[in-house]
């Protein structure tokens, strides 16, 4: 078949069953938005408000669905915009294609209109990036883009055509789905090693990084935890990987995390890591971190392997084979003692219940949380309000938690959640702060053209809470650039933008709207007023331990 | 602290050396040598470059190296 660069790259996605691709238009991608105008019926085009946004969106796509996110920008500005997008995916392992165009060969390395150097530019933010120069290259290596974003430790791969090589002709065969290398298999002594020092551990714990949801092994941690009789704790991209209703879930350790989970840790002899990268709003002081235990280290990424905490034992490779060898192998472990004591810790040092008197934070989510169905998806954005619905929120179900974790994007969680919006087709929650929504609310023009069902919360607390909270406890209370000293009314802004608006000053608001919420076409956004104080704690202060935790 | 000298066998794509450079510098590394060669495989280089750290630090810059998808081959040589 002789077709275009163009019709070659409509061919590939197809080939790889990518559906919906997310994007905006420009001089240098023109010829492949010809295509995709005569493709309409089989690739569905998302046009965003700008290309920042339709990488967030191919991102939170991928997140909750397990399949590659595809994102198509123009060349100059259309490229510089991806680079957060892609630099967020890459910091949290995020599979993802990104298409640019750029400008023909001829005026390449000429300072020509738009033109920038794509490839360099995201060196530092990919997994790996290629410059197409000759059409017959086109076809494979956009397939080799989808294989290395899949592969091993999944991350962003793009792809910069110059206009001209997308209307060269060449010949063109499908091949099959590009399917994802095999996962190295782990090592069966280290394997070994670790079962017997799971069968010796008193106080074990598991704790679970983004690898779990990656890999999709949130049933071999369940069966893993129930064997070995661990409590299971999670760093921010662990999150949803058991649900919070298992009576061995301890929720999120760390900076923000909640102090019980922290301090169990801190008690254990035994730590599994599973798909975990010590990242240090996880671990605090690494001298300090989990003194007292031993440690397994299982990732499908040998180079996090004595890259910040030197591991007991390592196994490197795939994790689901791992754990599932893991479990086959340990004996069945009751640890009575260990129980007691987390129980207890739990009594002393747990999350107070929710008090419905009060519009606070936790109130709100947890009543949201009652509200919204089981398995519903939930986007934040990055500050206090983050940390809130991660220590909050309780997940049941894997791939339904997306949050910037490792690149801490603010504005990263309405794109985020029109992607997954688009790849579930259900309700989407959104938890925002006043100022994060501000850097990307224009995505909510996207979301209203396409009647996505994205229900934004908006905890409104007047100010960068989080910065805020920062200069309080560590800048003398020297609280400077966080007044939004809003003047912006969210609800009047939803009109305006063809959304639904309702604002919620108490309970009582907060429980009708959000019923209605739920039977609105398209999205909604609620502006829940709360306290300009609210602090998120306990707060593990940068580089401390258990024993530094601030409380008030 | 000691001389470590880092090998490389690489496809030579017109991107690998960026991609390397940009490597030690965002772990950390100030390159003290770098020689980069032919070899008789014309789809090949060769690179040889030393750097002053902790043999550890060493070991895992030769894991971020390997990667990068065009290396085909790295090897850490303490001098
Ligand atoms: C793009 C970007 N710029 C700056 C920051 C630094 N930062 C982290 S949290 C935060 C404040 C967030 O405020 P808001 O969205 O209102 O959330 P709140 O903390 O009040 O819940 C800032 C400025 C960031 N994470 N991302």
């Amino acid at each position: 078949m002789l077709l275009t660069g163009s019709q070659i790259i409509i061919e590939v996605l197809k080939e790889q069953k990518v559906d919906v691709i997310f994007g905006y238009p420009g001089g240098h991608v023109l010829s492949i938005y010809d295509e995709l105008f005569k493709n309409q019926d089989r690739i569905k085009h998302i046009l965003t408000a700008d290309e920042q946004g339709a990488s967030h969106a191919a991102d939170g796509y991928s997140r909750v669905s397990g399949e590659v996110g595809v994102v198509i920008a123009t060349s100059g500005p259309g490229a510089t915009n991806l680079v957060t997008g892609l630099a967020t995916a890459f910091s949290d392992s995020i599979p993802m294609v990104a298409i640019t165009g750029n400008v023909p060969l001829r005026l390449s390395g000429t300072d020509s209109f738009q033109e920038i150097d794509a490839m360099s530019l995201t060196v530092a933010v990919t997994k790996h990036s290629f410059f197409v120069r000759n059409v017959e290259k086109l076809a494979d290596t956009m397939r080799d883009a989808f294989r290395i974003a899949k592969s091993g430790r999944p991350g962003p791969v793009l792809i910069d055509i110059p206009h001209d090589v997308q209307k060269e002709l060449c010949t063109f065969e499908t091949k099959e789905k590009q399917q994802k290398d095999e996962n190295e298999q782990p090592p069966i002594e280290e394997m070994n090693k670790a079962v017997e020092m799971i069968n010796q551990a008193k106080r074990p714990v598991i704790y679970c990084g983004g690898g779990v949801i990656n890999s999709n092994s949130a049933e071999e941690i369940k069966k893993l935890a129930e064997k070995c009789d661990a409590y299971v704790v999670f760093s921010m991209m662990g999150l949803s990987a058991m649900s919070a209703e298992h009576p061995k879930y301890l929720g999120m350790a760390g900076m923000y995390g909640r102090q019980d989970a922290s301090r169990v840790m801190a008690q254990a002899d035994l730590v599994i890591a599973t798909g975990v990268r010590f990242a240090e709003r996880g671990t605090g002081d690494k001298e300090k971190f989990v003194e007292k235990a031993k440690i397994i280290h299982l990732d499908i990424d040998i180079s996090e392997h004595g890259k910040i905490i030197n591991a007991d034992t390592e196994i490197t490779g795939d994790l689901k084979t791992a754990l599932k060898y893991l479990e086959e192998n340990v004996e069945q472990k009751h640890n009575t003692q260990w129980s007691e004591e987390v129980e207890k810790i739990k009594q002393t040092y747990g999350e107070k219940p929710a008090d419905k008197k009060f519009f606070r934070p936790k109130e709100i989510i947890e009543t949201i949380n009652k509200i919204v169905p089981k398995g519903t998806a939930v986007a934040t954005d990055v500050g206090q309000h983050q940390m809130w619905t991660a220590k909050y929120y309780s997940f049941s179900k894997p791939r339904t938690w997306l949050t910037s974790g490792g690149f801490g994007t603010m504005g990263f969680g309405m794109g985020a959640a029109i992607g997954a919006a688009v790849a579930t087709k259900q309700k989407t929650l959104l938890f925002t702060g006043d100022g994060s929504f501000c850097m990307n609310m224009n995505e909510v023009i996207t979301a209203s053209r396409n009647n996505l069902p994205v229900i934004v919360v908006i905890l409104n607390n007047g100010n960068l809470g989080m910065i805020k909270q920062l200069q309080t406890f560590f800048y003398g209370g020297n609280c400077f650039s966080i007044d939004l000293g809003n003047k912006t009314d969210f609800v009047k802004l939803a009109d305006a933008f063809g959304a639904t608006g309702y604002r919620a000053k108490n309970m009582e608001d907060l429980e009708i709207v959000m019923k209605k919420a739920l039977q609105d076409i398209g999205p909604v956004i609620i502006d829940c007023i709360i306290s300009p104080e609210e602090n998120t704690l306990p707060m593990m202060p940068p580089n401390g331990s258990v024993n530094n935790i601030i409380t008030k | 602290m000691e001389t470590i000298k880092i090998v490389i066998m690489a496809n030579n794509t017109e991107d690998l050396l960026i991609r390397v450079t940009s490597l030690f510098h965002k772990r950390g590394f100030r390159i003290k040598t770098f020689v980069f060669d032919e070899t008789t495989s014309c789809d090949l280089v060769k690179m040889y470059i030393t750097v002053v750290c902790d043999y550890s630090k060493g070991e895992q810059m030769l894991r971020q190296l390997t990667k990068l998808y065009d290396i085909k081959e790295a090897d850490l040589i303490a001098c």
